[in-house]
């Protein structure tokens, strides 16, 4: 044997021998990896102060914890990083914030997470300074978060500061101590909680955010503080995101150190998910709702799968601008004559539950159908043939004299749905209606201008007031709303059910304004609840969120 | 020849400008905005997005900027920091210039929807994922459809060419959204032997390159075959027999090195195509490439990725055309360039 093919055989034994021990490692390791359908080809941001999407939250509420938590199977609130103490107003919100929370990067030369020190050496850790910055980092008109207007109607001084009328110095955020923090509000309500449990007013490094600027969520510049630290960030569609446990996250009731070593997180979609689960190669995917049949169908498919609670009302909006839709009416009778049931079991047939009512029955404060079964509409054939034949001879018209258009984009189930309610229109109300549809863009642009539009409305935070207030229903909001629909009673209920101190009382309120939007003025006519679908593999053991992200510290792998 | 490739190069400046001239007012032409979302977005918050990102400015400024950003050179000191709207696709450090001083050339602005990332990022991340996959695909088609056309055209009808044929009209009837599932569920789920999807390794890149490769392969042989039959027929090729050449030698070097000049010239634009983004395979395969960013930015509206993305499109299409001339003059030394 020449002496270069000897020395080539050593460099493959070695070669063997280092794969061999790095699997030997791997093996060791807790690793869960799970699929992600991006909207846009990538985890648009995991900066708090800009996200505004699900799967940017998802990583964001791993990777830094907000002041309050809700807990994801049952939405009540709980402590984040803070506990907190209102004054007798209602107005001041004082938090406690825990001590020595590091602020921790994955360093990838050791491969470990370590804990980052300040310039003059001092190791850092979270304080009452960190979150007010991040919030008034969030607020500032500089920042042009998308989220900066959830969060400022509930800060004094904030709106002007985010409109950029406003100084910083007058936004009621005050540091008290290093562990203290109050933020006043402008007026009391049970809902003020909810909203510092938002990605925006999570503590943000601020050294770090001056240094690198936008470039400060990269893996090598990044400073956080939950319970996983960004390890790895594959950009782009067919990427991938991995987050690695935080060793120097303390541990919490809420918020546990986590039993998995890392998360990795692959941008697939849904279609490639369910290949890549029955492969073995993801331990969690999310189920796409057309092969729902399939699955069904398939023994180990049907036993890894779950379906739990959306996160969104799918309905459509008649714009009251234009005939019928002035009348009421008209409105209510296009609304019962859409079969819920049929919708939901024969054509999209995944779990979506028929909605009655605007708000998810799942939120804080919602009322449901169960406890007031008087309110909202239902499906009722002949009352809306009978409503629109009322109509129709009051005004001396026939059904043939509309030139209706219902406007969707083109995506998903949409085409199917609009189909089905075409024909369930002609037959029971006798109006041929038109189908429009239009990209993403473009639709969200030129709805306002169609006669029937389809939207979606998916929380921000697990609250009926994001329903019926956020969801531009309030007039407060009429220029974002596409129905161009306002009603004084409905504005004054939901503005008493925000101040009203308790979950019962602010639940009765909202059923009677659900009552007026979706029945007596029907502006929308709600058709179903979103459910989430997903795959586990036998041997993840998990908790099911139905707060749109999941908590993996709380996740455990025993293979 | 010099001066053939300044030339083409003075030319491809102007196709440029033009292109980012057209796909400019196109853009703003269609309604939608990148800031447009489900829930609406509330005047104020509109109001600093569109001033964030200069989008606020006469269209005319606007376009002059970004053409500027691009062009322009810089010459910067200490005090330069990378942001998002001033990263550099180029940067040269400067030293004798001074401490942290740098040459830096060519910005083409921030991602508008993805509000961590700018176009020179993704052009450095995503554009090397879609050259390898491109090339591979490009290699496979050759390497199988080149062969095939030899075969199908020194045996032609015979079972032989009918079998070459008929490989390559299969290639080019089934279509990826039916190969590349075919594929994961064999090679993938079945039999487990590759990744299904995603990108990394050797064992990622065979089935998206095959995939892509195979349909390719069939126009490939085709035109090897149709190219080599006419060549064949030429007096010189019988003059090459007549000197007594090997069969082997007539065939390989003077028949074919002609009769490739039609495949020659498809592998320009096809090479600009594949190594720009493939949008299906790489969908289907989960490829970090650029494919899906031609798609998804123009349904984003994301003005700047649309407009970074078609540029590096028409200059991969000038190049290899270029590219495609200059092998012409070598295939042939009858065509000159002039």
């Amino acid at each position: 044997m020449s002496r270069n093919r000897l020395v080539g055989l050593l460099l493959v034994i070695a070669l063997l021998a280092s794969l061999s021990v790095g699997l030997v490692g791997a093996q060791d390791k807790k690793i869960l990896v799970t699929g992600r359908q991006m909207g846009s080809s990538d985890i648009p941001t995991i900066d708090p102060a800009i996200a505004e999407d699900v799967p940017s939250v998802q990583i964001i509420d791993e990777i830094f914890v907000a002041l309050a938590r809700p807990n994801e199977e049952t939405a009540a609130l709980g402590s984040g990083m803070a506990t907190w103490t209102v004054s007798e107003d209602g107005l001041t919100y004082t938090f406690d914030i825990m001590e020595n929370v590091p602020w921790v990067r994955y360093n990838a030369e050791i491969d470990a997470v370590e804990q980052l020190v300040g310039a003059d050496g001092t190791p850092l850790v979270v304080t009452a300074q960190d979150f007010a910055y991040g919030i008034l980092r969030s607020l500032n008109p500089e920042t042009a978060a998308p989220y900066q207007y959830v969060l400022s109607p509930w800060i004094v001084g904030a709106p002007e500061y985010s409109n950029g009328e406003g100084a910083a110095e007058d936004v009621q955020v005050a540091v008290v101590d290093s562990n203290t923090l109050t933020i006043t509000t402008p007026a009391p309500s049970a809902v003020v909680p909810f909203i510092f449990t938002m990605w925006v007013t999570m503590a943000q490094p601020q050294s770090i955010i001056e240094e690198y600027a936008e470039f400060w969520i990269d893996p090598e510049n990044i400073a956080t503080y939950g319970p996983f630290a960004l390890k790895e960030w594959v950009r782009g569609d067919g990427g991938s995101l991995t987050l690695i446990k935080n060793p120097l996250w303390p541990g919490t009731e809420n918020i546990p150190v986590p039993a998995l070593d890392e998360v990795v997180f692959r941008f697939l979609d849904e279609e490639v998910q369910l290949t890549e689960f029955e492969a073995g190669t993801l331990d969690v995917a999310e189920a796409p709702d057309t092969e729902y049949a399939r699955i069904s169908a398939d023994a180990n498919l049907s036993a890894s799968y779950f379906t739990g609670p959306g996160t969104c009302t799918y309905y459509y909006g008649f714009n009251v601008e234009r005939e019928p839709f002035n009348d009421a009416r008209a409105r209510q009778a296009f609304s019962m004559a859409i079969d819920r049931e049929t919708l939901t079991t024969d054509v999209l047939g995944a779990g979506q539950i028929p909605a009655g009512l605007f708000a998810l029955p799942t939120l804080n404060a919602a009322p449901t159908s169960e406890t007031f079964p008087d309110i909202g509409i239902g499906t009722d054939l002949e009352g809306a043939a009978a409503l629109w034949g009322e109509y129709l001879a009051e005004t001396g018209k026939t059904a043939a004299d509309f030139n209706l258009t219902l406007f969707h984009n083109e995506s998903g189930l949409h085409a199917t749905i609009a189909q089905a309610v075409q024909q369930m229109w002609a037959e029971t109300l006798g109006v041929n209606v038109q189908i429009a549809t239009a990209d993403f863009a473009t639709y969200l642009d030129t709805r306002g201008n169609y006669d029937v539009y389809r939207a979606a409305w998916c929380y921000d935070y697990p609250d009926a007031h994001n329903f019926y207030y956020d969801a531009g229903w309030h007039s407060d909001l009429l220029s974002e709303n596409d129905t161009h629909w306002s009603n004084a009673d409905y504005d004054a209920l939901v503005d008493q059910a925000f101040a009203a101190p308790t979950v019962e009382e602010r639940a009765a309120l909202y059923a009677q304004a659900d009552d007026i939007l979706v029945n007596t003025e029907a502006a929308i006519a709600p058709m179903y609840y979103y459910v989430t679908n997903d795959l586990t593999a036998p041997y993840v053991t998990r908790t099911h969120s139905f707060i749109t992200r999941e908590y993996y510290e709380k996740w455990d792998i025993n293979r | 020849m010099v001066r053939f490739i300044v030339r083409r190069f003075l030319w491809m400046f102007l196709v440029l400008f033009v292109v980012s001239a057209i796909t400019f007012v196109l853009l703003r032409a269609v309604p939608g905005g990148p800031f447009n979302s489900e829930r609406g977005v509330p005047a104020p918050v509109q109001r600093s997005l569109t001033a964030k990102f200069g989008l606020d400015q006469p269209l005319i400024n606007q376009y002059l900027k970004y053409v500027g950003d691009i062009l322009v050179p810089r010459i910067t000191d200490s005090t330069f920091k990378r942001t998002l709207t001033e990263d550099y696709l180029i940067n040269i450090d400067l030293p004798f210039l001074g401490e942290e001083a740098a040459f830096r050339w060519m910005n083409f602005g921030p991602s508008l929807r993805v509000r961590s990332r700018t176009v020179n990022q993704l052009f450095l991340e995503n554009l090397p994922v879609s050259i390898q996959l491109g090339s591979a695909a490009l290699i496979v088609s050759l390497a199988i459809g080149v062969p095939l056309g030899i075969v199908a055209a020194l045996k032609r009808n015979t079972r032989y060419d009918y079998a070459s044929m008929g490989v390559a009209i299969i290639g080019v009837s089934i279509p990826i959204i039916i190969m590349a599932p075919l594929l994961q569920y064999f090679f993938g789920v079945q039999w487990g032997t590759l990744p299904v999807s995603g990108w990394g390794t050797l064992a990622h890149m065979i089935m998206p390159a095959f995939a892509l490769g195979f349909a390719q392969s069939a126009i490939m042989a085709r035109l090897t075959r149709a190219s080599l039959l006419q060549v064949l027929g030429e007096d010189y090729i019988r003059t090459a027999r007549a000197k007594g050449l090997s069969e082997q030698k007539v065939v390989l070097v003077h028949a074919l090195k002609n009769a490739l000049i039609p495949v020659v010239t498809i592998i320009g634009p096809l090479f600009a195509a594949l190594v720009t983004g493939t949008f299906v395979t790489e969908t289907f395969f989960s490829v970090p490439g650029m494919g899906r960013y031609f798609v998804t930015s123009v349904t984003n509206r994301d003005f700047t990725v649309v407009m970074g993305t078609i540029l590096l499109y028409a200059v991969f299409l000038v190049l290899a055309n270029l590219f495609v001339d200059v092998v012409y003059a070598w295939l042939d030394p009858r065509i000159r360039l002039s």
